[in-house]
């Protein structure tokens, strides 16, 4: 990527099948949403966008939730006097997952990326 | 069941700071829930533990939920009051998740006798109302005793509670 220019990463996360995870925006005050959240450095996480959730109808409650594989797409924008060269780009990814009967306790993941910054 | 064990023993603070054993709870039977507020599967058993604590207190019988949420009473206190839970609640932490087979996923409920044993095998996820109701009923005596008639001595009796 070019100093000063913005770019766009899309990370991938994998839901198992048989479960779901809560989309970034649950319904339910109390349930926790996924979020994917980068760590200050060279580059900046300008936006990050998450797909649009589908509704799970579950033990009468209506979910927005995600499964399969879930896009999630960040633009980051290089400082104009960033050093140039690979960067290691680091972040957390934190979910909570269910299936229809029972859910597991919320989690979160270390992302990585590299980087490289003309 | 046979050959019961003991469930393990802990000490936790309730909503009010009270320090909580389960050792208080000897001669009762009782219903030990492990939720979370963003465990959905466990907000459906919610009402039915209300329902329980109402119903069975006064023949020895209480429902203790101990919540693992890691955000701990600021989230708790809410829901609690929302969800108007007339039982007590309790505080978990890593400690009692590891002594109750770690708690990998939610809700884990298990049914201690008045001896403090576990009775039945612990409920991993979300069961039936009635499966709850015939296991407290077996220990509480509520459920008739199946008995043994000679032939054409009377009607049937109803079966007792699963025998363990």
């Amino acid at each position: 990527m070019k100093r000063g220019e913005p770019a766009k990463l899309i990370l991938k996360a994998d839901v198992l099948p048989g479960f779901h995870v809560n989309s970034d925006k649950p319904r339910d005050e109390f349930l926790i949403p996924l979020k994917l959240t980068w760590d200050s450095g060279v580059l900046s996480a300008k936006s990050i966008a998450y797909p649009k959730p589908e509704d799970l109808e579950m033990n009468g409650q209506k979910l927005a939730v995600f499964t399969g594989t879930v896009p999630i797409e960040t633009q980051f924008v290089a400082g104009s006097d960033a050093a140039k060269g690979e960067k290691t780009i680091t972040g957390k990814l934190r979910y909570q997952a269910c299936n229809s009967n029972m859910c597991f306790r919320p989690a979160t993941i270390d992302v990585h990326f590299t980087a490289v910054i003309e | 069941m046979k050959n019961r064990r003991a469930a393990a023993e802990f000490t936790l603070k309730d909503a009010n700071g009270a320090t909580v054993k389960l050792a208080d709870y000897r001669g009762k039977v009782v219903l030990l829930n492990f939720w979370a507020t963003w465990c959905g599967p466990c907000g459906l058993e919610v009402p039915w533990f209300v329902d329980f604590e109402q119903k069975y207190k006064s023949q020895g019988f209480a429902v203790l939920g101990v919540s693992m949420d890691e955000d701990g009473w600021p989230a708790i206190k809410p829901y609690v009051a929302d969800h108007k839970i007339n039982y007590r609640v309790l505080l978990g932490n890593d400690s009692i998740a590891q002594l109750y087979g770690g708690l990998d996923s939610l809700p884990t409920t298990f049914i201690i006798d008045k001896q403090g044993k576990v009775a039945f095998p612990p409920h991993i996820g979300l069961i039936s109302k009635n499966e709850y109701i015939n296991e407290i009923e077996a220990l509480l005596g509520s459920a008739q005793q199946e008995t043994s008639l000679p032939a054409g001595s009377g009607p049937a009796v109803l079966l007792a509670g699963p025998a363990k």
